[in-house]
């Protein structure tokens, strides 16, 4: 038994394809937990991010909050949660998720909007550019390409551990793993951790697309 | 075309005020008055120190000094970057401490060291960025800055590239573009220059020169660079470590009468020679006697004094010198180079007095505006000119002390032989830019060829105010600025 014996197994079996424990289904799943919490993470991340950039308040704060929070154990904290709030929906799933993400996140855009080159911000700060708009004008469309790989990095991170969400009776590729493991049904094993796996590198190729469509050409310098 | 600002581009009732001063021969409030200015910053350095300051109206006022003396600090205070610690800064008789700071700021061009131009967005909209944070819509913004970029010397084709795609000397004409944009009657400029190689550092002086002529802005240049300081300002402020304004003066008479040793010596060696930059070759005799068509005969044309004859061609442009004895036919064949020609009335008696000392036979070759011969003249003839040159001046009131006690009013100072024009109304930028920068362009126009070139070839497109090349700033004294 390999492991091409246990792709061929899952992928080919019709009863994997349909239905509420089809891949498509489970594939739906995998991105809703998966954007729900990088948007949450987002939200909070990116807002605090710009504004210490901006400011250059609260940087150690930061630090000490992303050490923190890359120490948290993913794991313990769903199963933490579970125990506290109960198998309430996907709220214990997400708290997991989102702290898993906001690190990077936020630490990237806060070290990205810091990077930029002070002369234009001067610049613009001369000319009479309210905060805000040098922030949104100046700063941020040259951070850009950083302040996307902080998201590139969470998503893939929640991608991934998203599959832990299956342990509370969740859905997404988690399923295959948490159940086969149960059944020592390997090739759903396997195909699951393949497909998550998939879904991370997918994950990249979105991030570099975004990047081509919102990041000036005059930032990337025609890489 | 040139100088005129649309008037659309004036935003602020500030602005209006200063568009109109410059209709009008500037003898209005000074624009910028820095009073009793302090700046000490958190940690108790002091860098500026109790410093008075009236930047005169329409021309460019020179903030220099060694590294460190408190140059960015005063600049800054001005824009409201820094908010000084004591004193206060009028801007049009109104304390800015008390105006909203972004339009403030907008009303004032801001260029500094390395061009801080955005590099996320293309050249064109890099200087439409002041029109459109004025609410200008997108077309209108990038027709102006396509206009812009005609008067700084930029090719149209560079209007869609990114910064990155520039040179240094590019990058640093799109910044003196960008501040231009909503024609703001002040331009404040930190060392704009510096990072820039020497050739190109002389071409973007030239330049500023040259717009200066056309658009008459009151400019704030800060640099460490005297020699930059000389070219570019029509008043100079030297200052000294810890803040201390040593001198406030005009060029020449920063070189003629250093206040201390401080200012002497940061002026540097060869003060008397580069302050003949200042004085006109328009008076200068020059004969015509030794000089002879090629192939013509050349009886009673050779002085006692002179054993050569100025060879031209038959379109009056020199071709050479002739080594000659009185009585008898030079050899038109064996030529002698002339070196460089000086344009008689356009240049100054540093610049004859440089092609006397570099000739091969030790006199200069003084051409008209089209290159054509105008006369030689000899080494001693020059000196003689430098002698009545310091002598008129001696006997002018305007000399320095009270050139000092008006610094509002550079102009009176810089042309003391010629007060009548000076205050002629119907001439306005005779009168208010004596040292008239759109001559500096011509001087200064590639390299050293410029006195050979053709008036046409000139990059400057002088306002319709200056002399055309063909009335060379004739009135003795005028002075003029040429290379230095
Ligand atoms: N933000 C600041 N905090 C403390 N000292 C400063 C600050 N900025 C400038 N200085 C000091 O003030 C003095 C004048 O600085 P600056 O105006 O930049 O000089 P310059 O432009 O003539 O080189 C220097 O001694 C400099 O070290
Ligand atoms: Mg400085």
């Amino acid at each position: 038994m390999n492991i091409l014996h246990f792709l061929n197994t899952f992928f080919s079996d019709g009863a994997n394809w349909h239905g509420q424990n089809g891949i498509p289904h489970r594939l739906l799943e995998h991105l809703q937990y998966s954007a729900i919490a990088l948007a949450i993470a987002a939200a909070i991340g990116l807002p605090i991010g710009l504004f210490s950039g901006h400011t250059g308040r609260g940087g150690y704060a930061l630090s000490a909050f992303a050490t923190g929070a890359r120490a948290l154990p993913s794991f313990g904290l769903l199963v933490l949660m579970t125990v506290w709030l109960g198998e309430l929906g996907t709220t214990p799933a997400m708290i997991p998720l989102v702290a898993l993400a906001v690190a990077p996140i936020l630490v990237t855009t806060h070290e990205a909007i810091r990077s930029v080159d002070p002369a234009p911000v001067d610049a613009a700060r001369g000319m009479g550019m309210t905060s805000l708009s040098v922030l949104f004008q100046v700063e941020v469309p040259v951070a850009l390409p950083l302040i996307l790989g902080g998201l590139r990095s969470a998503a893939i991170q929640v991608v991934s551990t998203a599959t832990i969400a299956a342990y509370i009776s969740l859905g997404g590729f988690g399923r295959y793993i948490i159940d086969g493991l149960a059944s020592h049904t390997y090739a759903d094993v396997v195909g699951g951790a393949v497909l998550v796996a998939g879904l991370a590198l997918a994950t990249i190729g979105l991030f570099w697309a975004i990047g081509r469509l919102v990041v000036s050409p005059g930032v990337r310098r025609g890489c | 075309m040139a100088g005129n600002p649309d008037a659309h581009a004036l935003s602020s009732p500030r602005a209006k005020l200063a568009r109109n001063d410059l209709s009008t021969p500037r003898r209005g409030p000074t624009l910028i008055r820095i009073e009793s200015v302090t700046k000490r910053y958190a940690d108790g350095t002091v860098a500026v120190d109790d410093l008075t300051l009236d930047i005169p109206d329409g021309s460019i006022t020179v903030l220099v000094g060694p590294s460190g003396c408190g140059k960015t600090t005063t600049l800054r205070m001005i824009n409201r970057m820094i908010e000084p610690t004591g004193g206060r800064i009028l801007l049009d008789g109104q304390d800015i401490h008390q105006q909203p700071v972004n339009a403030l700021r907008r009303s004032m061009g801001y260029v500094i060291q390395n061009a801080g131009l955005f590099q996320h967005r293309t050249i064109v909209d890099n200087i439409a960025t002041v029109p459109r944070m004025l609410g200008w819509d997108r077309g209108r913004a990038r027709k102006r800055a396509m206009e812009l970029m005609e008067r700084v010397g930029l090719d149209a084709g560079l209007a869609k590239r990114y910064p990155y795609q520039l040179s240094g000397g590019q990058q640093q004409r799109v910044g003196v573009a960008r501040a231009l944009a909503a024609d703001p009657p002040v331009l404040l400029m930190d060392e704009p220059f510096s990072a820039v190689d020497p050739i190109v550092r002389k071409g973007l002086q030239a330049e500023l020169l040259r717009i200066q002529a056309e658009l008459g802005k009151t400019i704030v240049f800060v640099t460490h660079d005297i020699d930059e300081a000389i070219k570019l300002g029509n008043m100079i402020a030297v200052m000294r470590t810890g803040g201390h304004l040593a001198q406030f003066a005009p060029p020449d008479e920063l070189l003629s009468a250093p206040a201390d040793a401080f200012v002497e010596d940061f002026l540097g060696t060869d003060r008397g020679i580069r302050r003949l930059s200042f004085f006109t070759s328009a008076g200068l005799d020059v004969t015509t006697e030794p000089v002879v068509t090629t192939g013509a005969d050349a009886a009673g044309h050779v002085l006692p004094e002179l054993p050569f004859l100025l060879v031209t061609d038959a379109d009056g442009k020199p071709l050479g010198w002739a080594r000659a004895e009185q009585g008898e036919q030079p050899d038109y064949a064996d030529l002698l180079p002339h070196g460089r020609p000086f344009v008689l009335g356009r240049e100054s008696l540093r610049d004859a007095l440089d092609c006397a000392v570099l000739s091969p036979t030790g006199w200069a070759v003084a051409v008209d505006g089209t290159g054509r011969v105008a006369g030689v003249t000899s080494q001693e003839t020059i000196a003689t000119a430098i002698r009545e040159a310091h002598a008129a001046r001696k006997t002018k009131p305007a000399e320095p002390g009270s050139a000092a006690a008006d610094p509002a009013n550079p102009a009176a100072a810089e042309d003391p032989v010629n007060p009548a024009e000076a205050a002629d109304p119907a001439n306005p930028a005779a009168a208010e830019d004596p040292v008239n920068p759109a001559d500096a362009a011509d001087a200064e126009a590639p390299a050293d060829t410029a006195a050979t070139e053709t008036p046409a070839d000139t990059p400057a497109a002088p306002g319709p105010d200056a002399p055309g090349p063909d009335t060379p700033d004739g009135d003795a004294g005028h002075p003029v600025r040429a290379t230095r």
